[in-house]
């Protein structure tokens, strides 16, 4: 598991070795036709900054090579916001007393005939908070089934659940899971992550495996940017992306770079700040160390970053997103997760993404594919 | 007894057991494996192992390849 | 250097060597011997029952020569699972090259029947090495399963061409988590320097070193490319030319200077 494989990597090394990279280090690496994790650690360190164009130029080549000018688009739709963890940074967490809402399955369908009437959506993310009792697997693959008469492409992101679970819910239509490690920072995990479920690190960095013993089709990771040095924790997920990509090579991945943005909660201020310009780096560095993995720029983005990184290495793109249970159709004034910075509707987003010379794409998945891939996990 | 080895006729000389063609077929003591109609029969077994009229028995050794 | 472990058998010599071609059974021992070669094949035929043949073994199993019998000539799995129980009974080991070409013409691996012979042979248990086409996914199927190395083809057997396969070899040492030994096509020391370059955990060559003009030296010059080619790798080694526009006239990162 790779719980195993990274407390063989030491954290404060990997930082140093990715501020002791040279230009050498950087030019080596962009002339590789094929880099490794020490490769990505020069382009993502402050070496490759002045290397940002040549960075560019080959990210877009690459991700036009693998992907052609399409972007696919998703719509993210939460169905709870209960939970029983209490993340420091998170609008959801425990002690915030704000009314929490558990949509029935009801309100779940107004939902998705809601979001059909927004644009062609055929990519559903559903997301929840963790409450395992009232909203656990059952009621996840309750929605599940609802869903697929709407859409064609379901992905997950809610807690880490057995592989057992991921299996299970592959039989209703489940076809990938997105999950966070926020960090992978083993020490100071639990700094952020102080009570639930969600504070078993271990837990949570091996629910991968878990997807990929499953035969969970796509996997999405991430880390949260605003906890600890982010270039090592890229590079960490850079670790994990390559390990799971031996292991489970059947599988899908794509990567996110969340940037905390503000909340409900205005106890928690990011440790760290990536700007505009490193989270173009670390885009263009994480294309050039991998051409085929998925890219997701999601609506905690300003409108002008995502449109000019659309051509340049992202791939997948929400829009018009709500991140309140019930946010499109029954409670459009709940508790959100997070402010959301792109705020245009689907449309305005589907004209800019032209402009910028993509397709944008809402279906590229078909529901007579889901039988092929169900083979026995 | 008539049997085939390795596609030609052999008559059985004494005895009917897969160690007495061994004996009259004076093969090496190592370095070859034995077959009775399809059937690999370890060494330790020829001993014991009875041969019937028209089987057929491929024995093998090494040669150079690749 | 790092030494190679293939089934949790270490070796010093990433060069294996193939038997076959030689002119005699000396020069074949003697190339054995300069090439410091740790795993040579071996064929199995029918015993001559009226001749009683120079026994080839001796001439191969010297100190620290592990024998690697192949299953040249079968066509199908169900041969190859016939084969591996007398190869296994003959020469003692479990360990097989698994070959299975029934085009007798271009010795080309099936990649169907290798698959399925390797799935019924590690349940019998057997420490199969499979020879087959450069493909990654049939490689990966391979190692699923329970291969112990995959034997992709740098060319046809005996054309000498070299890595004609380089492409699709690039991949499968990207993907294996194997040992990937390249096998079939080197013809000369510097194909071998090469795949070593590429990343490939060992080599197997027989025509290029049986046929030469001086067999003993040519393996020992395989055996210096293999050690050279290994060390460069591990070496970490250096770029190629690179043209890079640090500022192109109309720059995609303008955007993030506004």
């Amino acid at each position: 598991m790779f719980s195993d494989e990274i407390a063989k990597i030491d954290w404060e090394q990997t930082t140093k070795k990715i501020y002791s990279k040279t230009e050498s280090d950087v030019l080596r690496a962009l002339a590789k036709e094929r880099c490794d994790v020490e490769d990505f650690m020069a382009l993502i360190s402050p070496a490759a900054e002045k290397y940002i164009e040549p960075m560019a130029q080959l990210s877009k080549k690459y991700t036009e090579e693998r992907f052609g000018k399409v972007m696919s688009m998703f719509i993210p739709l939460y169905i709870t916001n209960s939970c029983t963890n209490s993340c420091v940074y998170c609008s959801f967490h425990v002690y915030n007393k704000m009314p929490r809402k558990i949509l029935t399955f009801s309100q779940i369908e107004d939902e998705y005939k809601a979001i059909k009437k927004l644009a062609p959506f055929e990519n559903l993310l559903i997301v929840t908070g963790e409450n395992p009792v009232k909203a656990g697997v059952p009621y996840l693959a309750g929605a599940l089934d609802i869903a697929k008469k709407y859409f064609s492409n379901l992905k997950i992101e809610v807690m880490p659940l057995k592989t057992e679970d991921y299996a299970e819910l592959r039989k209703h239509g489940m076809n990938g899971v997105i999950c966070f490690q926020e960090t992978y920072h083993k020490e100071n995990y639990n700094i952020y992550h102080p009570r639930g479920m969600k504070s078993n690190y271990e837990w949570r960095v091996n629910a991968f495996d878990r997807m990929g013993m499953a035969g969970v089709h796509s996997i999405g990771m991430g880390v949260l940017i605003g906890l600890e040095e982010w270039r090592t924790d890229i590079v960490m997920m850079a670790y994990h992306l390559r390990y799971l990509q031996k292991k489970y090579w059947k599988t899908k991945y794509s990567v996110n770079f969340p940037r905390m943005r503000p909340s409900e909660n205005d106890g928690f201020q990011p440790n760290v700040v990536m700007t505009d310009k490193q989270l173009a780096q670390a885009t263009f560095a994480m294309r050039i160390f991998d051409h085929d993995v998925d890219i997701s720029y999601s609506t905690r983005e300003p409108a002008y970053i995502r449109d000019n990184m659309a051509s340049l290495g992202v791939t997948t793109m929400s829009a018009e997103s709500r991140t309140e249970p019930g946010g499109y159709y029954t409670y459009p004034q709940t508790l959100e997760q997070f402010h959301v910075s792109d705020s245009r509707t689907a449309k305005e987003i589907f004209n800019a993404l032209k402009q910028h010379g993509r397709e944008p794409v809402w279906k590229d998945w078909d529901e007579s594919f889901d039988e092929l891939s169900l083979v026995k996990c | 007894m008539d049997i085939k080895v390795n596609g030609e006729v052999v008559s059985l000389n004494e005895g009917n057991m897969l160690s007495d063609l061994a004996v009259q077929l004076n093969l090496p003591k190592n370095g070859i494996a034995v077959a009775v109609n399809q059937e690999m029969v370890p060494r330790e077994s020829w001993n014991g192992f009875s041969l019937k009229e028209n089987d057929e028995i491929i024995i093998i050794t090494a040669v150079c390849g690749g | 250097m790092k030494k190679l472990i293939i089934a949790g058998k270490e070796f010093n010599s990433r060069l294996f060597l193939g038997t076959g071609k030689f002119s005699s059974n000396q020069i074949m021992q003697q190339a054995i011997e300069a090439s410091e070669s740790q795993l040579v094949t071996v064929a199995m035929k029918r015993i001559e029952l009226n001749d009683k043949n120079d026994d080839m073994l001796k001439h191969v199993i010297q100190g620290g020569v592990n024998l690697l019998p192949n299953t040249s000539g079968v066509r199908d799995a169900n041969e190859a699972v016939f084969a591996a129980k007398m190869s296994r009974e003959a020469f003692g080991t479990s360990w097989l090259k698994l070959e299975i070409h029934p085009d007798p013409r271009y010795l080309l691996p099936d990649s169907v029947e290798t698959l399925k012979a390797t799935q019924m042979l590690v349940k019998e248990g057997f420490t199969v090495l499979p020879y087959c086409q450069a493909d990654p996914t049939l490689c990966r199927q391979l190692e699923e399963a329970g291969a112990a190395t995959v034997m992709p083809l740098a060319a046809p057997i005996g054309t000498n061409k070299g890595l004609a396969t380089k492409d699709m070899l690039r991949i499968i040492i990207e993907q294996a988590n194997i040992p990937v030994v390249i096998d079939a096509g080197l013809g000369a020391p510097s194909h071998a320097a090469e795949a070593m370059e590429m990343g490939a955990d060992a080599v197997l060559v027989n025509t290029a070193i049986a046929v030469a003009g001086n067999p003993v030296q040519m393996a020992k010059a395989f055996k210096m490319a293999v050690e050279a080619g290994r060390m460069a790798y591990e070496s970490g080694l250096g770029v190629v030319n690179y043209n890079l526009e640090a500022s192109a006239s109309s720059p995609l990162t303008s955007f993030l200077d506004a």
